[in-house]
């Protein structure tokens, strides 16, 4: 906790010391980064939305107005992207240590912290976008859109002690292996179809349901062997598990994921 | 003169008891605090609010000047001299009338109300004093008028939902509110003739109308259109109208989420109703774009199974065990989906 707090702290006062060599045009700016820094969080979220309402309005493309918005900022203000980065650091900290009682407003609110630093398309987001990768998509594709940096991660997020943060893992691995399309990233859809493969054999039945799921997406020839094994080693031990919901459910998913492949 | 003065002091506080209803005086009745409004010459407005920078207008249009600024602060000028009476309306603005001094010739003024892309109402006033007259009386040799050709030209944005509204009548002096026996935006002139009144009427011609000023005079980012509302899927409607806002996306991804039969405890709400269940203010299920799954055994297991669904399903944000649903239901929402809504 201490060492992220401290990094938290590092990257802040890098976002300043970076202000302080390129004046940006907004004058508001010096402000806002104060402001992003303050302890409450509620005072935190006005700035955040200050900042991004002071863009005006965006494009009407029917895209979600956060990204958008923060892209025009940060190309005007640059310094605000690292600013932003240190946010959703501090975010992360408050929402990932509640235990309980995370406010309506507060959840409503990082997740569009989490829109914006994705929209940054910023490697050093990396470590702050891992941390939510559990919350759902717009975390797992910002770090899926990194290619070879994000299949990095994604090894990480698999070996994680928590089940949600290994499926996170395989759904990143999979948004990879499905952008890998080109002949140069053969090598990387291939290392990725490895990572889900290996998650067929996770010991938590949801993870090898996503990794099912994900190699049938991408009907994945190479899982057929793995998923055969699965199967028949399911018929054997799952049967008398207290898990026996979810490994009926597994079944299902890889016969139809078999079927898929063979499609 | 005096008769002229008097008639427009009735006739602009005729309208008080409607603002009393939709609108709050935000500033004693004369400001106490260093918020300064006066006017010099035909109209020079200095305007000194309590921080941020000193501005000022200039306008040949010397009666009613309707300003906001900055954003947090909707306030009205009303005539010269001190403005007396400040209203902040939920982000409209209004004006009631002041005892202010008119010196200035009447004129005809033509207020213009329209559309812009960007999803406000647009009124602009276009006006020329083409009376022969000042103050009140026809200009002659003897008295002549002192300024007998005044054009200006003057745009007010009111934030308020494109294509949405019909005007019927409006005139110079005009102000917008919110007529909360109907729900109707109403355009609110007072004129040296008298006060007219022009009513905004939501084109959609049902509750969509009211539902849809919900909207407007909410904290949601989004302000829908007649067309995005839908009567479809009205296991997704959990709000207090027939009509829904559901965005295909969602849809899309909860047929996707493998809930196993759990049932679904939220989808869509109004605003007026989100708020009744004390959701976040800009809700993403007013949004039409979230789904709240009930987790009937309320187990940490179940829970999970959820969430792991959803996120296969592809959801953009998923709430964990200490989210506002807590072991009740999960949360998820698809909140970057950037396609329509249901028809």
């Amino acid at each position: 906790m201490r060492a992220v707090l401290a990094s938290l702290v590092l990257l802040l006062a890098l976002a300043q010391a970076s202000y302080a060599q390129t004046a940006p045009p907004d004058p508001r700016v010096p402000l806002w980064l104060a402001q992003l820094q303050d302890p409450a969080w509620q005072n935190r979220m006005q700035t955040f939305y200050a900042v991004l309402n002071s863009t005006g309005p965006v494009s009407g493309s029917g895209e979600y107005w956060v990204g958008p918005a923060t892209t025009k900022i940060v190309s005007v203000s640059p310094n605000l992207g690292a600013a932003f980065i240190a946010l959703l650091g501090l975010e992360n900290t408050f929402g990932l240590n509640l235990l309980n009682d995370l406010p309506e407003d507060f959840s409503d609110y990082w997740a569009d912290v989490v829109i914006a630093v994705a929209a940054l398309n910023d490697p050093t987001a990396l470590d702050v976008l891992s941390a939510v990768a559990h919350t759902g998509s717009i975390a797992t594709n910002a770090i899926a859109s990194f290619g070879s940096l994000g299949l990095d991660r994604a090894k990480r997020l698999v070996r994680n002690k928590d089940p949600q943060v290994r499926i996170s893992g395989m759904l990143t691995t999979l948004a990879i292996a499905k952008a890998a399309t080109s002949r140069k990233e053969l090598r990387l859809r291939a290392e990725a179809i490895a990572i889900l493969l290996f998650g067929l054999f996770d010991r938590d039945p949801e993870v090898r349901i996503t990794a099912l799921y994900a190699l049938g997406e991408l009907r994945s020839k190479e899982a057929r062997a793995s998923i055969l094994a699965l199967l028949s080693r399911d018929l054997h031990t799952g049967a008398d598990s207290e898990h026996a919901e979810a490994f009926a459910r597994e079944r299902e998913e890889a016969k139809r994921v078999l079927r898929r492949i063979d499609d | 003169m005096h008769r002229q003065l008097a008639f427009l002091f009735l006739a602009t506080f005729a309208a008080a008891p409607t603002w009393a209803q939709v609108c709050k005086p935000f500033l004693p009745d004369p400001p106490a605090f260093p918020l300064a409004v006066r006017s010099s010459g035909s109209a020079h407005i200095v305007i000194t609010p309590p921080s941020g920078p000193q501005v000022s207008f200039s306008s040949p249009f010397s009666r009613d000047i309707l300003y906001g600024y900055p954003p947090d602060y909707f306030f009205a000028a009303v005539g010269e001299g001190w403005g007396s009476s400040f209203f902040k309306c939920n982000g409209l603005f209004g004006v009631r009338g002041a005892t202010a001094i008119l010196t200035s010739p009447p004129f005809l003024v033509t207020t213009v109300v329209s559309s812009t892309s960007a999803g406000a109402v647009q009124i602009t006033e276009d006006g020329t004093n083409n009376l022969p007259i000042n103050d009140g009386f026809p200009c002659t040799a003897a008295a002549p008028c002192s300024s007998d050709v005044v054009r200006f030209r003057k745009v007010h944005n009111y934030d308020l939902v494109t294509g949405l509204y019909t005007l019927t009548h409006v005139t110079d002096r005009t102000s917008v509110w919110l007529d909360p026996s109907n729900g109707n935006r109403v355009v609110t002139v007072a004129h040296d003739e008298g006060e007219r009144t022009a009513t905004l009427k939501l084109k959609c011609g049902d509750e969509r109308d009211k539902l849809a000023d919900e909207y407007l005079s909410s904290a949601v980012t989004i302000k829908p259109k007649c067309q995005d509302f839908t009567q479809a899927r009205q296991d997704l409607n959990f709000g207090d109208y027939s009509w829904a806002l559901l965005k295909l996306g969602m849809t899309a991804g909860l047929a996707s989420w493998s809930t196993g039969g759990s049932p679904i405890a939220s989808a869509y709400r109004n605003p007026v109703h989100n708020r009744s269940v004390g959701g976040a203010s800009d809700s993403k299920h007013m949004w039409g774009v979230a789904v709240d799954v009930g987790n009937v055994t309320q187990s940490v297991a179940e829970h999970r199974r959820l969430r792991a669904a959803a996120l296969r399903a592809g959801a953009n944000w998923i709430e964990g065990l200490n989210g506002p649903c807590k072991l009740r239901c999960v949360h998820a929402d698809w909140r970057k989906d950037a396609g329509g809504y249901v028809p």
